[in-house]
């Protein structure tokens, strides 16, 4: 058995699929490519207004004043025929794109079906089949019959069903009942046929072969062939891309958010049936803006987990839609899903990973809308020795590294600080003797318990850090930046350039310096244009929170609080 | 109308109009607790921070020691293989001070002011993906804090709780009305204190239990 599904007014359906209010209206379709503009197809509603095919666009305004004249547009059309082929494939791996709004399915073999299906059951396949494709916001009626032919015809068979069924004992009568015209004959042939009195395929038939080919020519072989009940052909079997695309070019262009999440909820329902029909998800979304202006804007939405749920896809699409922008009204909008196989997951007893790793892309679509894009991620520090420098990566939780047991000492690790961003410019009093600094017994004092606290086990001795020479000479640590060895060397009491802050005013602090720790040097960089150079020191003014201060070579800032 | 003729009754007749409701007065249903990785806080809140509670952490002053709580109670849900959200509404948050295994582990918004921390809160509660989600607020202005309505904590507590999670609130004064539990750290840190490294640092801050909500411990 074979399958036939025809979409009547193909071009029209891929302009009209995603606004099917259009049908209710005159709308005329015009294609551009012509030497002469010309209406190719139309609606009911403009057909009843006196617009034909074949009319020039301005001709048709003058018979229908409200007529909508919309172009033809070719990726429409292709988008609709990827989408249908990558649909029907779904139902059966024998499919042919017999030509525009024509598909046909190859039934023998499939499962589902058995070998000689009842009439009822292949009703119900049938069914199926149409309401997949009207999902994708077409309207077609399949036929199904013993060849392809008669499965064509079927389908074109005027009445109201949206699936006939001829099985094979009924082929010859069905074949024999149809208007000669559905044979499709040349202008020249059908009205000889009619100048012959026959009406009917039987009719037709009963003439004989070699008596309608001396008669007709050639042409009597191919309509011959047609009218055969039981003459079969292979298919030319059609690819499946492997592409997922809806788009739509907008007349007028949109300038509110509305109409663009409209169309985009038809896109992603369209593109749920096809994803699921190819059994395939959608590992994430690339969603292409063209302005009026010209210009394109592209934004590829990342999905944490591959999914072909239209309402999971449209969040996605309406939270990002929702903070953007145009300096343009949009003229174009396309949509492409990128596939990806379906993940399944389990959740154990002590799984710590997302529950809802959809809802979570939601979140920060929302908060990178609230703060920033660059605002909102798990922090990543830059490679390099430089102070607070870092960049925000989305969080990938469920790929985090473990915090294994190549821990520091604590006493290496730098104590925490409340950073100031950006900075505070400082006026900065120095002298070269400064104010008194703790001295070395002090820090003695202080640090012995706590070296003691922090000795190794000899059983458990912490694994060795690895060690790096510094731009200016000095040995520092790849982790965690500089700050914590530095502090652990002990100041160098010779080395005070630029000077020892005695006064400083700024608007976290203001007067006389009390304790002084420092100078805290370093550097990187000095190869590039990025170079940099810094000194800091950690300082106490009575009265006032501690804080760090950091002099950057041409001015003084306070970088950091104490708390 | 409906005439309620007891107590039981009335609760049967709240509960089916508004659901989700909690009827019971002064007796709850007491969380997990989860560790802060600071054993003098963990023993003041009777385990640490209550999974569905909400729980203010006051720094009063400079050097309070505030952000040493912050950093470790993140290197423990880390150690643990738990993640974070830090609504960081000074941006202030040291970045240096912690490994890469740790930063990975957080989801951190910084926000220019409290407006749009308490914002990104709601967000964040609403989402139910995350178990812990501290809001920072210290360095925030007194006049921004001060314009916060009490009935943005009082939804903060009803998320946390309908969601179990933990939420921990800094601030620089006492602050968050309807919080679980209320916590003053006091540590007069200077230059020399970050001589000594976290951990001992850790071992100076003091806390003082402020107010906690009464709670019946979860079977």
């Amino acid at each position: 058995m074979f399958a036939v599904l025809h979409l009547p007014r193909f071009a029209l359906q891929s302009v009209l699929r995603h606004e099917p209010e259009g049908w209710a209206q005159p709308v005329a379709l015009v294609d551009p490519t012509l030497s002469t503009p010309r209406v190719v197809e139309l609606t009911r509603p403009a057909l009843d207004a006196g617009v034909e095919s074949a009319m020039t666009a301005p001709q048709a305004i003058a018979r229908c004043p409200g007529l909508q004249v919309r172009h033809r547009s070719i990726r429409s059309e292709e988008e609709t025929e990827s989408a249908v082929i990558q649909t029907s494939h779904g139902f059966s791996p024998n499919l042919e794109w017999t030509g525009p709004g024509w598909v046909t399915l190859d039934l023998r073999g499939l499962g589902e079906l058995g070998v000689d299906p009842a009439q009822d059951r292949l009703l119900a396949w049938g069914e199926r089949w149409r309401l997949a494709t009207s999902a994708l916001g077409l309207t077609g009626r399949i036929g199904v019959g013993p060849t392809p032919g008669v499965a064509r015809h079927a389908a074109v068979e005027p009445g109201t069903d949206p699936v006939r069924v001829v099985l094979a004992t009924e082929a010859e009568r069905f074949i024999a009942s149809l208007p000669v015209m559905v044979l499709e004959p040349t202008p020249h042939v059908a009205a000889q046929l009619a100048k012959w009195r026959i009406r009917s395929v039987g009719e037709f038939r009963a003439l004989g072969q070699g008596e309608l080919a001396e008669r007709l020519g050639l042409e009597a072989f191919a309509l011959w062939a047609a009218a055969s009940a039981t003459a079969t052909r292979p298919l030319r079997l059609a690819r499946v891309r492997e592409e997922f695309t809806e788009g739509r070019e907008l007349e007028p262009p949109v300038e509110t958010l509305e109409p663009l999440l409209f169309l985009l909820r038809r896109f992603v329902d369209s593109l749920q049936v096809r994803l699921q029909a190819a059994g395939c998800a959608a590992g994430g979304l690339v969603l292409r803006l063209k302005q009026e202006s010209g210009d394109l804007l592209e934004r590829r939405l990342r999905l944490p987990q591959p999914t072909a749920r239209a309402d999971v896809l449209f969040r996605t699409l309406h939270t990002h839609l929702e903070g953007v922008r145009t300096q343009a009204a949009i003229a174009a909008l396309h949509l492409e899903a990128e596939p990806a196989r379906p993940s399944q997951h389990q959740f154990s007893l002590f799984d710590a990973a997302l529950r809802d790793p959809h809802q979570f892309q939601e979140t920060l679509a929302r908060l990178s809308a609230l703060v920033g894009a660059d605002r909102v991620g798990s922090p990543l520090r830059r490679e390099g020795h430089r102070p607070d420098s870092f960049q925000l990566v989305p969080p990938d939780f469920e790929n985090a590294p473990a915090l294994n047991n190549r821990r520091l000492p604590e006493l290496l690790r730098p104590t925490p600080v409340r950073r100031l961003r950006p900075a505070l410019p400082a006026v900065v009093e120095t002298r070269p003797d400064g104010p008194p600094m703790l001295s070395s017994g002090q820090v003695a004092a202080w640090l012995d318990p706590l070296f003691k606290k922090s000795s190794p086990d000899p059983a458990n001795p912490p694994a060795e850090p690895l060690e790096t020479t510094a731009a200016g000479g000095g040995t520092v640590l790849p982790f965690p930046g500089s700050t914590d060895v530095r502090e652990a060397q002990p100041p160098d009491p010779a080395n005070t350039e630029p000077g020892r802050p005695w006064n400083i005013r700024c608007p976290v602090a203001q007067g006389r310096v009390t304790v002084s720790m420092g100078p805290w040097r370093s550097s990187g960089h000095w190869w590039d244009a990025d170079a940099w150079n810094r000194v800091e020191w950690d300082i106490s003014v009575r009265d006032a929170v501690p804080l760090r201060l950091a002099w950057t070579g041409s001015e003084w800032q306070v970088e950091a609080l104490m708390d | 109308m409906r005439t309620t003729t007891s107590v039981t009754e009335l609760r049967q007749l709240l509960r089916e109009r508004i659901p989700n409701t909690r009827l019971e007065v002064g007796v709850r249903r007491r969380g997990t607790p989860v560790s802060t990785g600071v054993r003098s806080l963990d023993e003041v809140l009777g385990g640490g921070l209550v999974s569905g509670d909400l729980t203010e952490l006051v720094g009063t002053g400079h050097g309070s020691g505030s952000v040493q709580v912050l950093h470790a109670l993140l290197r423990r849900l880390a150690g643990d293989g738990r993640f974070l959200a830090l609504i960081d509404g000074g941006d202030s948050f040291d970045v240096d001070a912690q490994e890469p295994e740790v930063l990975a582990r957080m989801l951190w918004v910084r926000c220019v002011d409290a407006d749009a921390a308490l914002k990104a809160t709601d967000f964040v509660l609403r989402d139910r993906n995350l178990p812990v989600v501290v809001l920072d607020l210290k360095m925030n202005p007194v006049t921004q804090l001060k314009r916060i309505p009490g009935s943005v904590w009082h939804r903060f507590s009803r998320l946390a709780e309908q969601n179990g999670t933990t939420l921990l609130v800094v601030t620089p004064f006492a602050l968050v009305g309807g919080a679980a539990a209320r916590v003053e750290v006091e540590a007069r840190l200077g230059p020399s204190a970050h001589s000594a490294g976290p951990g001992a640092v850790i071992e100076q801050l003091e806390f003082n239990l402020l107010r906690q909500e009464s709670a019946a411990a979860s079977s």
